[in-house]
């Protein structure tokens, strides 16, 4: 059953989402998608998954902001926030509300929130993970013995895409001096 | 420079900082290192820890702050956290007794050497997830700097060869000899004669200097030691 | 229909988020906020997992394994590294953007599209 918390976040993050969407001025957007992450990161908490949510309130909603405003600053005048409304191009409105109702029609198949019966997700491997990950790794965060241990070919190579986000911004941003 | 525009000094701020910023940097390390037992781990901590540099540069401004940088440091962290992880995996090969890629538990002498094992690793994943959120963090916002208004070009320009060196010889052994063929080929792009000297199988270095001179114009440039550098940079 | 809503709340948010994500992708002129969208799209696939590896009574998996109501700590995981994965990513396509304007002085694609077919 949905708690009033949960209800009102997710409330506040469609809103959210629609008004990032819906605002012409690019720095009321990035505020407003600023505090989107924000909410998830409490939706994150209140699914249980701490982790997740530390990752999402660092880095979506601190970081990714500030991401954004940096590279807007010098790009976009900015005289104030606006509020002004972008014109909705009802065609494409249409398109995606096509979009959304392909993806609603698969949502009775989906298992119950919070069952587990009848979850792919709690199968075999669940239980291997959560029984044994303590005794073969000594790691209480099952979280971070699966990321490192269990998936640790999976993390090296993540870590190595960061790496090269890094180093493809460098390259793309190099500047041709007096060119 | 330009930044006069975007940056106002204020009192209040740079105070606040001063006094939040060493307490958010222990939370990062607290989250790095803290990961095994309680959520958090390498990615969350090196971010924390990152936006430590971000809050510095918005009190006292960013280019100050990316001066102020050391930037052999940045890339020391950078690569080298994908270097402990690196080595970290492939211990347990070289070691020679009897454990697969990644099996920290392998490790001898160490005591509990899976949990100090997987301990490293966020060590190593907080590094390169710092450093690359700093650079990203800077790189962006003095990116877009107006062309002929950009100080960083000179004092950053000369330093990125030694880092880019410094990233392609650090990743394990296997790549050792990769770098020392990459530089062999680029002195052969320069010098012409050279690589016929240098590497017994000519074809071989031809058609890799080819390559490397066809593919990759940006390694090229920076990958020149220094004073060479400044003579073709101005050009 | 209403029993349905009360058990998959969650999943209609996320099928909402992508719509918005995609309009956002597709029809907005500003490059920024075009990444944006895509963020909001990916945030959308994010709840997805998280909802997915929710339990009743379930409690986040941290301890030493005798407890058996934990929620999935597996879609964390994917998620948390998709997180990290995101960020780059959105920085690429900042710096992109950032590109773009130094070359064509303009962050709205038609502005661009405008100076492309001048030139």
């Amino acid at each position: 059953m949905i708690t009033l918390l949960e209800a009102g976040l997710l409330v506040f993050i469609v809103l959210s989402a629609l008004m990032t969407a819906i605002l012409r001025d690019v720095l009321a957007a990035i505020i407003v998608f600023g505090a989107y992450s924000l909410g998830m990161a409490v939706l994150w908490i209140v699914l249980r998954a701490p982790d997740v949510g530390l990752t999402e309130a660092a880095v979506g909603a601190g970081i990714m902001t500030v991401l954004l405003l940096v590279s807007i600053a010098r790009t976009t005048r900015l005289t104030g926030i606006e509020l002004r409304p972008v014109e909705i191009n009802w065609g494409v409105a249409a398109l995606c509300g096509l979009f959304v109702l392909a993806i609603l029609a698969t949502v009775p198949a989906l298992p119950d929130m919070g069952q587990t019966v009848g979850n792919p997700v709690f199968g075999e491997i669940y239980n291997h993970y959560v029984t044994m990950a303590y005794e073969q790794t000594h790691v209480e965060n099952v979280v971070t013995a699966i990321l490192v241990a269990y998936r640790g070919f999976d993390t090296l190579g993540e870590a190595t895409v960061v790496f090269t986000a890094g180093v493809a911004v460098l390259t793309v941003l190099r500047r041709e001096v007096d060119a | 420079m330009s930044d006069g525009r975007t940056y106002v000094e204020s009192p209040i701020i740079m105070a606040t900082v001063r006094l939040v910023a060493p307490f958010v940097l222990t939370y990062g390390l607290f989250i790095t290192l803290h990961g095994a037992s309680s959520p958090g781990g390498g990615f969350q901590g090196g971010v924390i820890v990152a936006s430590v540099i971000v809050m510095l540069s918005f009190a006292y401004g960013i280019d100050p702050t990316w001066e102020w940088l050391d930037k052999r440091v940045l890339v020391g962290i950078t690569s080298g956290g994908i270097a402990v992880f690196a080595a970290l995996a492939l211990g347990p090969i070289l070691l020679g007794t009897g454990g697969d890629f990644l099996e920290l538990g392998s490790y001898p002498v160490i005591p509990n050497p899976w949990k100090y094992g997987i301990e490293l690793v966020e060590v190593g994943i907080a590094m390169t997830v710092a450093g690359v959120v700093i650079v990203l963090f800077f790189q962006l916002a003095r990116g877009a700097m107006p062309p002929g208004g950009s100080p960083y070009a000179k004092p950053s320009a000369q330093r990125v060869p030694s880092r880019s060196r410094g990233e392609a010889a650090q990743p394990g052994t296997e790549s050792a000899d990769q770098s020392g063929d990459e530089t062999a080929d680029q002195t052969g792009h320069e010098v012409s004669d050279e690589p016929v000297d240098r590497t017994d199988t000519p074809t071989d270095a031809d058609s890799s200097a080819t390559d490397s001179g066809r593919s990759t114009p940006v390694d090229d440039g920076s990958d020149r030691p220094s004073p060479a550098d400044e003579g073709d940079d101005r050009r | 229909m209403m029993e349905l809503l009360t058990t998959h709340y969650n999943y209609v948010v996320f099928a909402v988020l992508l719509g918005i994500g995609l309009y956002m992708i597709i029809d907005d002129e500003n490059l920024v906020k075009k990444v944006i969208g895509l963020n909001v799209f990916q945030t959308g696939i994010f709840l997805f997992f998280i909802t997915i590896s929710v339990r009743d009574g379930g409690l986040p998996a941290v301890g030493k394994g005798s407890e058996s109501a934990y929620v999935n700590p597996l879609p964390h995981v994917l998620i948390l590294t998709a997180i990290v994965v995101g960020v780059s990513l959105t920085a690429l396509a900042l710096a992109l953007v950032v590109r773009i304007h130094e070359e064509y002085g303009s962050i709205r694609e038609d502005v661009v599209v405008e100076v492309l077919e001048d030139e």
